[in-house]
């Protein structure tokens, strides 16, 4: 029943994804269920989390809260695909890629890497249910107080001086709605979440650079993705980055397929939702949310409004979280950020997390930049706005512990790596479709004579 | 006038593609390994789950909405200490767990005393005006505070 309580809401997500994310004329099949089945996943589990923590909050029981929850993101997405399944948007084929020398052996690759990912994190989840440190010390712990009835709001009291009561509760509302769900405490229920937030990261990731480039830069990128050695340590680890790194990849990729088709309304507002379920999930979410809307407006112009209208009840619950629940707490120190002292060691830092994302020769960056100077992209990579959030968000990150009221040595140390992680699927998406299609006369002369792969 | 860049010979493209596929697929082996070597090795290293077994005797007799105190002979300030006390509050969650320099812990009926070596666990109770009321094993220890538990 653990398991079952992330599927419904997976299910009644894919609802809305079918309804609001755009159609892409002569898109393989596997591209499109599986692109909608990831983002299911994400909208779902963000959705029916945020529903049953503002239920919670209203005075509801958590077991009413929690069904309740579900059948309302479920009865809506119903509603709206009914609504909208004769009229979703159509984005237009994507420019077509360069074939990829030598393709079925970065096929091979991902698959191979897929397979021992899952089982890796299959194994490190069965080993220790708990999952790591923060994961019984902050998400799970706050997701008990969620699903025990009257209990709520212990998860933000004062006193819990330790467990960052002041931080959001939405990959902690998500656990405890699946405990309420299934009726016990089981450590079944975080565990599945992680699975199925680091399936869904994964297969987002490949359909979307399939759906862009082919699944020959699907396989190259991600087999590049899992050289990420963060990523097989965060996706058993029941902490909220992995879900928060889902959050971000989704809403980008949602507001690129919305620019694709004319600036989607429908899409636009997808994405608004899944960047406000970001907000809610950490405070690097609503970072990466306030960027994204603002590169939206830049890019869309009025259109921005959709994506704002999806957001709002996302970003609403999450200023009055803010406003009315979360116990104040200073992150912020002027005289911090005037320390040069502090500015070196979190350079250091992030230095360091950047050359620990990968072991060498296996690194996503080192590997993404040998690609770019053998294929040598012609063309500049756009367009840019889908890329600049992503960025912005590792620059916040940096300035979020050079200033912050901690050791900026200890912070970058700690959390530098899982910063970076939150961001590295968009940027790697990115770069894959840029390489894909800025290299097409490298591509068509590269394997002049050989038979195209796609 | 600017040259126009030449295209990487095919050699050049086919020997990345197979570099990386070589080294993610060989990465992802040791990735695997470590993984299992290490949850061999160590599966829950901080006793997490078999602190919340040792406690769940106890469940039913603390209401959910108390305040239990919590003290222990492992220093707060290493790493050893502060897994004690994170996972006794996650097993005794919902009920907020407090250290005992925490301004409202002496509001505490119930106290939770985690040891890494046998001690006279009744003396250290009554230097805190504690009884002790149950010795749960593994040295954690269940303790009342002495006017209840009188």
């Amino acid at each position: 029943m653990s398991v079952l309580a992330w599927i419904t809401a997976a299910a009644a997500g894919w609802f809305w994804v079918r309804a609001l994310f755009p159609r892409a004329d002569g898109q393989p099949a596997w591209v499109r269920y599986g692109t909608e089945a990831a983002l299911g996943v994400a909208f779902g589990a963000g959705a029916a989390a945020a529903a049953f923590f503002a239920l919670l909050w209203a005075g509801l029981r958590p077991p009413d809260a929690a069904w309740t929850a579900d059948a309302l993101v479920l009865a809506g997405g119903v509603l709206a695909w009914l609504l909208r399944r004769r009229r979703a948007d159509v984005m237009p084929p994507p420019e077509p890629a360069a074939p990829l020398p030598w393709a079925w052996m970065a096929a091979v690759a991902a698959a191979g890497c897929l397979v021992a990912f899952l089982a890796a994190t299959v194994i490190y989840l069965r080993a220790n249910p708990q999952g790591d440190w923060d994961a019984w010390a902050i998400w799970n712990a706050r997701a008990k107080f969620l699903a025990h009835e009257g209990m709520w709001r212990n998860a933000v009291s004062p006193e819990l001086t330790e467990t960052h009561p002041e931080y959001p509760l939405l990959w902690s509302a998500a656990v405890a709605r699946a405990w309420v769900e299934s009726g016990s405490l089981e450590q079944a229920a975080p565990q599945a979440g992680a699975f199925l937030a680091s399936l869904a990261l994964a297969a987002l990731f490949a359909c979307s650079l399939a759906a862009s480039a082919g699944w020959q830069w699907m396989s190259a990128g991600l087999a590049c993705l899992f050289m990420t050695t963060p990523l097989w340590r965060m996706a058993p680890s029941q902490y909220a980055d992995v879900p928060l790194a889902l959050f971000v990849l989704a809403a980008t990729v949602a507001a690129a397929a919305a620019g694709r088709a004319r600036w989607s309304a429908p899409a636009l507002a997808l994405s608004g939702a899944l960047a406000s379920f970001a907000a809610f999930t950490k405070n690097e979410g609503l970072a990466f949310c306030i960027f994204l809307g603002a590169a939206l407006a830049a890019a869309a112009r009025t259109r921005a409004a959709w994506w704002l209208a999806g957001a709002l009840p996302g970003l609403a619950l999450t200023a009055l979280f803010h406003a009315l629940l979360a116990p104040p707490k200073a992150l912020w120190s002027a005289a911090a950020l005037l320390s040069f002292g502090r500015f070196v060691d979190t350079l250091s830092g992030f230095a360091a997390a950047l050359w620990k994302l990968g072991e060498f020769p296996a690194h996503p960056v080192l590997f993404a930049a040998v690609l770019f100077f053998v294929f040598r992209p012609q063309r500049p990579c756009t367009p840019l706005w889908p890329v600049a959030p992503a960025l912005l968000l590792w620059a916040a990150d940096f300035a979020a512990i050079w200033g912050s009221t901690s050791a900026a040595d200890w912070q970058a140390a700690t959390a530098a790596d899982r910063l970076l992680l939150h961001s590295l699927p968009v940027l790697l998406l990115y770069v894959f479709v840029w390489l894909s299609r800025s290299t097409q006369e490298n591509g068509r002369q590269n394997v002049a004579g050989e038979t195209p792969l796609r | 006038m600017k040259e126009p860049s030449r295209p990487a010979p095919a050699w050049r493209a086919k020997a990345a593609v197979a570099a990386l596929a070589a080294v993610s697929l060989y990465n992802a082996l040791i990735q695997f390994g470590l993984t299992d070597q290490f949850t061999s090795q160590h599966p829950d290293p901080y006793s997490v789950m078999g602190l919340q077994a040792r406690l769940s005797r106890i469940f039913d007799r603390i209401p959910p909405g108390e305040r239990v105190g919590y003290f222990s002979n492992v220093p707060f300030t290493e790493p050893a200490g502060q897994a004690a006390f994170f996972a006794a509050q996650y097993a005794l969650a919902p009920r907020i767990v407090l250290k005992e320099d925490a301004k409202t812990a002496n509001q505490a009926r119930y106290w939770l005393g985690i040891f890494v070596k046998q001690e006279d666990f009744a003396q250290k109770g009554r230097e805190r005006g504690l009884a002790l009321e149950q010795d749960l094993g593994g040295f954690v220890v269940l303790y009342r505070k002495m006017e209840q538990a009188q």
